[in-house]
């Protein structure tokens, strides 16, 4: 699948001017220009050919471009803005002149002068000597929103929010992040600078006006493009196919796939819509332009989709996700950060600070929460911005899948009978031979079948020996029945799958060779709580003795005690149908 | 490839012949490296026949071959064989391939100092010229006067090039007469041509008559095409230098409405104080260049300077990544600050980023963008005095901050700074610019003075952390810090005190290049943000930065302009101390004005006086606005008369006459106590923006009442109490409500003994206590200097 023009009856209006300055942004609001494509145009001269309009967003902008813009032949609204500080009255008053008695000279090229504000427009219209017209008020947000302050030149803003347990909370956030369309969502804001007339336009602007009926919520459900980075494992997919599946029973929600992975075959074969991407490592490429490049294609897709929110899965959230939702036409839009706990105590702490994109932080819970020591858990983000947070219960596919009978999965993966062991090691687990050569010596010794799981995205193995079983595939808990006992890396959903869906002896062969996933610390809870056995590669000493003795729980078919815990799914989703809801209600068409 | 001629077995004659026919045939097959080739095995040698070998190189020349006709230029050369057409031929590639100082030895080898050949002449000219180009320490070239004079004594009738270079010559030797002269001459044998107009305007430019420039300028615009766009931006800087606005505004529309490049829009757009119109036409040569068409390297080479010398660094640094083709000094300087190399400073992510990132903005703290280890806090005391002292200023031109320098220079020699112990260095004492007015008083004291604008550099050669804290700054900024530098690795003083801002910048980075212990920076006006100054209010970040670091001592010259720095740096205002002005009492005393004041009567009337430049900011109009009112409306006899020249004098002759005070004198400039203060009875200073003004001072120390608007540092210069007091006009003050104060507080004033006036100067102002401010400045005693 990939983003077509399906909407080129729409009507286009070309920036003229900084494509992410905040009044481009406001634009897909407006009553005058909402619903249209958005487009930069650097050079109208040249590029006019494809717009219908041009929006030249300064004066600086008009003097600058004021030949091409007369020579486009494209109907042209110039907007005059306000001097930003006293030290500007002086240029901006020459400016004004100078673009009124130019304009004088051009008999053919008559553009619309407006302004943002009336106050504006009349003072502007007398120092250019032509008429100027304020554009048409935003429709005002009704909801109950925290109030912001924008300094020009500060830009962190301090804000509180009223959380419903009636305490205040303090917040800051570079509001730079913002699209602007999105901030006016998210709260009421407010330009103290008194000097800054220019802020005090555009807040005025963006605050809109109220209309005396409260517009309507789009009847659309909930759109989310959910972008899967190009992770090690299969963990990200999981996780974000379970909360799809849950916001699809439960609102008939659409979530499109933006897959960086090679997962993306396994999210098609799951029914859902995927937009199979290429990163910089893949094609080759300048990361900056590869990332350019990725801007502008995803804020393509986030208008074309209609996006309600973007959702990510991970610790990093690649900047081209927040650079296209600066794009103008992309403001109608939040962010879903889907973001695991349990990181290693050592984790920098920095990116806690990508919440004040957020507008809710969801980790999925941990079933070895009161072993985490990591960021996540121990401290807190400067920036939150509005982000919500809420930490869920596990995500896990469970219970969107019926589990074969033991005969089934293994008639599946062509078993016999008898008794067999599911190995699933990550790479770096220390002396990787030796853990191996004692598994199959000491399985051997019990006549117990090893079966090497293989991750169903890698290219299958050419180099195995006669005998030696490899199978692929997905998802885990469908076929976990064929097994008698597993030993597995401890990543977050291989865990808890294990704790949640199967029932036999499990050992854990934690491995960190992922930096920012303490799986020592989940495993050594599992093990404490009784739940399964643990190798660490850092005791080669115990693995003969732990490896026998988890042996022999699998050949007296023991059954160890599991923690009791269930899917989370209708807490997930109502809070991701409340973040973004604020995107639903609002706009001229968006 | 050739075969050897065996001369054995043929005559010598013969042999040539062959030679001579085969190197022709392959001169006609443009195979000039086989004929170079053939000629070497041909036994002929340079020496033998250089005929031959000439005819190889000249054919290679005209068919644009010139590195095989230099090659065999060079071997005839070595030969010893420098005929004259071989010798215009070297040089003139040395010329072209940037070598000037190699072409000058060529030339002068084979036709002396002053050529007589034609050709050799104009050559050498040129290369004079681009010898003084070359020297990029310099913000404007200097040429060798004798050398530029023995030229033109040889021209007689030269081709229109060597007229115009010639007259460069003269003109950047300061020879400004004799280049006018010349260019007169060959307008005389040359009327339509325009470059020779573009001369006349450049000399009248740079010997300060601005209307005369204006006026060939506007020839320019008016009747050549090619030239026009050039000529208005000139006409656009001048009248913005003469403060003329609604020509400004003409000449900016006439330009809008040009066809222009996009470097010359660019520069269009940075002259009229729009960055952000420039920043607009940078995106459209970061998107690949206007109309679709790439960006050529002269293009992007002059938007990359015009760029840079506007701290668009950032924006620098994107174009590079954009690919667009940019000069070596910008790709110097984004590798000298490390973009893209350094961990800590990548290159912008996006336009929007590019265009935040500053100079010199990204530089600050200073420390940090240069690596530098800590001093330790408190360092380097306070108490100590250095014993070396180097005082830098911009230019000894006639200005109130430039007579107070000299006036420094006297305070520091009171306290027993002399010879090898105090140096004074400024960027240029160019006769010719006017920076030489105080000159001949400098060079009567015991000081070392150093012209920082043509002293030689035995090593130019500079370290990379120079590099790096240099050349991303403006131009002028960057030229400064070289040459500062230079002079300071050489004399190594250990207090360094920079006068204005200009030198002020220049001072506070070259003191943390070559860990200076002690700098002093002396601001003598309002903040640049006052004064709309935009060349040093991008320099804002810079100086908040010195401000912050312990060893550097701020100063103002009043309470008022201590305030306006620190809001403008954001800093504490207890950072800055004071350092007032000095009178010299010995010149201004009341003996000049000889009490004359007893003598007002219906004998004579009230001598009402002025002394500012005839400019916006001094407001000349409401000057005589309230003048006028004090005649017409409080019935007061007087005479007017201003001392200075400026801009609005005409205007201010035409206004004067229509306020009915056309008895008027516009004075000009004088500069002894005794023609400004000797017939003055009343001081009255009008201006909008002012530091502390001298004339309120001097007023006062020869006892004259004076009455100011209060602007600036106007109240710190004023006796404010008692009957002898001064009088506060408000600042922004109607003329008649001036005049009906001044009529009020007049009488009272011209009664009240004088010597309270001059007592307060002489304990305030006085040249002791300017000493003993800037002794405590060294010191780094600045709660002591009196700061607000």
């Amino acid at each position: 699948m990939s983003v077509s023009d399906e909407n080129s009856d729409d009507r286009v209006i070309g920036i003229v001017g900084n494509f992410t300055d905040p009044v481009a942004q406001l634009l897909q609001d407006s009553p005058d220009y909402g619903g249209a494509w958005f487009v930069e145009v650097v050079d109208p001269k040249v590029e006019a050919g494809d717009v219908e309009l041009l929006f030249v967003l300064s004066l600086d902008d008009a003097l600058a471009h004021l030949s091409e813009l007369s020579a486009s032949g494209k109907p042209c609204h110039i907007l005059l803005r306000r001097p930003r500080s006293a030290d500007e009255i002086a240029e901006w008053e020459s400016g004004l002149r100078w673009l009124g008695l130019s304009l004088n000279r051009l008999d053919e090229f008559a553009p619309q002068l407006v302004a943002l504000t009336d106050v504006a427009a009349a003072e502007i219209a007398p120092l250019i000597g032509r008429p100027v017209t304020a554009l048409k008020p935003l429709d005002a947000v009704k909801s109950a929103r925290p109030l912001l302050p924008i300094r020009r030149h500060e830009p962190v803003s301090n804000f509180a929010i009223d959380r419903t347990d009636g305490v205040r909370e303090p917040r800051r956030i570079e509001w730079t992040v913002l699209n602007w369309a999105r901030m006016r969502r998210l709260a009421r804001l407010l330009a103290p600078d008194a000097e800054d007339l220019d802020m005090a336009d555009v807040v005025k602007f963006a605050n809109g006006q109220d209309r005396p009926e409260p517009s309507a919520a789009r009847a659309d459900p909930l759109c989310i493009l959910s972008v899967v980075p190009n992770g090690v494992g299969l963990g990200h997919v999981t996780r974000m196919m379970a909360i799809a599946r849950t916001l699809k029973e439960r609102a008939n929600a659409r979530v499109i796939f933006w897959s960086f992975s090679r997962a993306a075959e396994v999210l098609q074969a799951a029914g859902f819509e995927v937009i199979l991407r290429q990163n910089a490592v893949h094609l080759d490429a300048h990361p900056p332009s590869w990332r350019m490049w990725e801007t502008h294609e995803f804020a393509r897709a986030i208008q074309h989709f209609k996006a309600d929110l973007v959702s990510n899965d991970g610790a990093n959230i690649d900047p081209f996700i927040f650079n296209a939702l600066r794009m103008p036409g992309c403001g109608a839009c939040g962010v879903l950060w889907v973001r695991r706990g349990m990181l290693r105590a050592d984790a920098d702490a920095k990116f806690l600070e990508l919440e004040q994109n957020c507008d809710l932080t969801l980790e999925p819970g941990d079933l070895a929460v009161e072993n985490d020591r990591g960021p996540t858990r121990l401290r807190q983000a400067k920036l939150q911005g509005f982000s919500k947070r809420m930490v869920s219960r596990p995500v896990t596919l469970k219970p969107f899948l019926t589990p074969y009978s033991t005969r089934e999965a293994k008639r599946r993966l062509g078993l016999r009978r008898g008794k067999h062991i599911l190995v699933s090691l990550g790479g770096a687990f220390g002396d990787w031979d030796a853990i191996k050569r004692l598994l199959e010596r000491e399985a051997q010794r019990r006549k117990i079948g090893l079966v090497w799981a293989q991750s169903p995205l890698a290219a299958p193995p050419s180099d195995v020996e006669p005998g030696t079983l490899v199978r692929r595939f997905y998802p885990l808990s469908r076929y976990l029945s064929a097994f008698d006992g597993v030993v597995t890396a401890t990543g977050y959903n291989s865990f808890h799958e294990l704790m949640m869906a199967f029932d036999g002896p499990v050992m854990f062969a934690p491995t960190n060779f992922v930096r920012l996933d303490d799986q020592v610390a989940r495993a050594s809870w599992a093990a404490e709580q009784g739940w399964s056995d643990i190798v660490l590669s850092n005791k080669p000493h115990e693995h003969e003795a732990r490896i026998a003795s988890f042996m022999q729980q699998v050949v007296a078919d023991a059954r160890p005690v599991r923690p009791v815990e269930d899917f989370g799914g209708e807490e997930i989703a109502n809070a991701i149908l409340d973040a973004g809801a604020p995107y639903q209600a609002v706009g001229s068409d968006r | 490839m050739a075969q050897t001629v065996n001369t054995t077995e043929m005559t010598v004659l013969e042999a040539f012949a062959q030679v001579r026919q085969q190197v022709v045939a392959l001169c006609d097959q443009r195979r000039y490296a086989a004929a170079q080739l053939y000629l070497v095995g041909s036994g002929f040698d340079a020496e033998d026949q250089p005929g031959l070998w000439e005819y190889v190189a000249r054919r290679a020349t005209a068919d644009g071959t010139d590195p095989i006709s230099h090659k065999i230029r060079t071997t005839l050369w070595s030969k010893g064989l420098r005929s004259a057409d071989l010798a215009i031929e070297e040089a003139r590639h040395f010329l072209d391939s940037g070598d000037p100082d190699s072409a000058g030895f060529i030339l002068e080898s084979v036709f002396g100092q002053v050529p007589t050949d034609r050709d050799a002449r104009h050559l050498m000219a040129a290369t004079l010229m681009r010898r003084a180009e070359s020297r990029q320490d310099r913000t404007a070239p200097r040429t060798d006067r004798e050398a530029a004079l023995r030229l033109a004594a040889e021209l007689d009738d030269g081709s229109i090039e060597e007229t115009m270079t010639v007259a460069d010559l003269l003109r950047y030797s300061g020879e400004l007469a004799k280049a006018r002269d010349l260019v007169a001459t060959a307008r005389h044998r040359f009327p339509d041509e325009m470059r020779l107009v573009t001369r006349a305007a450049r000399i009248e430019e740079q010997a300060g008559d601005l209307e005369a420039a204006m006026a060939h300028w506007s020839h320019i615009a008016g009747h050549s095409e090619r030239y026009r766009v050039e000529a208005l931006f000139r006409l656009y800087e001048l009248n913005e230098r003469m403060e003329r606005p609604a020509e400004l505004e003409a000449i900016a529309v006439d330009l809008l409405a040009a066809e222009l490049t996009l470097p010359e829009r660019m520069r269009l757009a940075f002259i009229t104080g729009r960055p952000e119109a420039a920043h607009s036409l940078a995106r459209i040569a970061a998107s690949g260049g206007s109309e679709g068409g790439q960006i050529s390297f002269e293009e992007g080479k002059a938007m990359g300077a015009l760029l840079l010398d506007n701290g668009d660094i950032g924006l620098l640094a994107w174009l590079r990544r954009m690919r667009v083709p940019l000069g070596d000094n910008v790709k110097s300087a984004l590798t000298s600050c490390g973009f893209g190399i350094r961990p800590d400073r990548p290159v912008p992510g996006s336009f929007a980023e590019a265009v935040q990132l500053r100079s010199p903005d990204f530089m600050v703290p200073l420390e940090d963008f240069l690596d530098l280890d800590p001093k330790p806090a408190g360092w380097p005391g306070v108490g100590k005095r250095p014993d070396r002292i180097l005082l830098v200023n911009r230019a000894l031109s006639a200005g109130g901050a430039e007579r107070q320098f000299i006036e420094l220079v006297r305070a520091l020699q009171s306290a027993g700074y002399a010879g090898d112990r105090l140096h004074v260095a400024l960027f240029s004492i160019a006769q010719d610019r006017g920076h030489a007015h105080f000159l001949p008083e400098l060079q009567a004291m015991d000081v070392t003075i150093h012209d920082l604008g043509t002293r030689e550099v035995t090593n130019p050669t500079i370290p990379a952390m120079v590099s790096a804290a240099t050349e991303a700054l403006p131009r002028g900024l960057r030229n400064d810090v070289r040459a500062l530098w230079h002079l300071i690795s050489d004399i190594q003083p250990q207090g360094l005190h920079g006068w204005q801002d200009r030198s002020a910048a220049a001072c506070g980075l070259v003191g943390l290049l070559t860990s200076i212990e002690r700098v002093v920076l002396s601001f003598r006006n309002m903040s640049p943000r006052t004064r709309r100054d935009r060349q040093l209010i991008m320099l804002k970040a810079l100086f908040a930065d010195y401000a912050r670091r312990e060893n550097v001592v701020i100063t103002t010259n009043a309470i008022a302009a201590a305030q306006d720095y620190a809001n403008w740096m954001d800093t504490d205002v207890t950072r800055i101390g004071l350092l007032s002005n000095a009178v010299d009492v010995a010149r201004f005393h009341p003996g000049i004005a000889a009490d004359r004041r007893s003598e007002i009567s219906a004998e004579r009337p009230l001598r009402i006086g002025g002394i500012f430049r005839l400019a916006l900011n001094k407001r000349p109009e409401l000057w005589l606005r309230i003048v006028a009112a004090l005649r017409h409306t409080h019935g007061i006899d007087l005479s007017a008369k201003i001392f200075g020249r400026g801009p609005l004098e005409d205007k201010l002759r035409d206004l004067a006459n229509d306020l009915g005070i056309g008895d008027l004198t516009l004075a000009g400039n004088a500069t002894t106590p005794e023609e400004l203060y000797g017939d003055m009875d009343m001081l009255l200073l009008a201006s909008r923006v002012e530091g502390l003004p001298n004339v309120l001072l001097e007023a006062q120390a020869c006892g004259i009442p004076v009455a100011a608007c209060n602007v600036g540092g106007v109240k710190d210069a004023l006796l404010l109490n008692g009957a002898s007091a001064g009088l506060l006009l408000e600042p922004d003050c109607s003329p008649e409500t001036a005049a009906e104060s001044i009529a009020l507080w007049l009488p009272g004033a011209l009664k009240a003994p004088s010597a309270n006036r001059v007592k307060f100067i002489e304990q305030h102002f006085s040249t002791r206590a300017f000493a003993r401010s800037a002794m405590l400045a060294y010191e780094g005693r600045i709660s002591e200097s009196g700061h607000p």
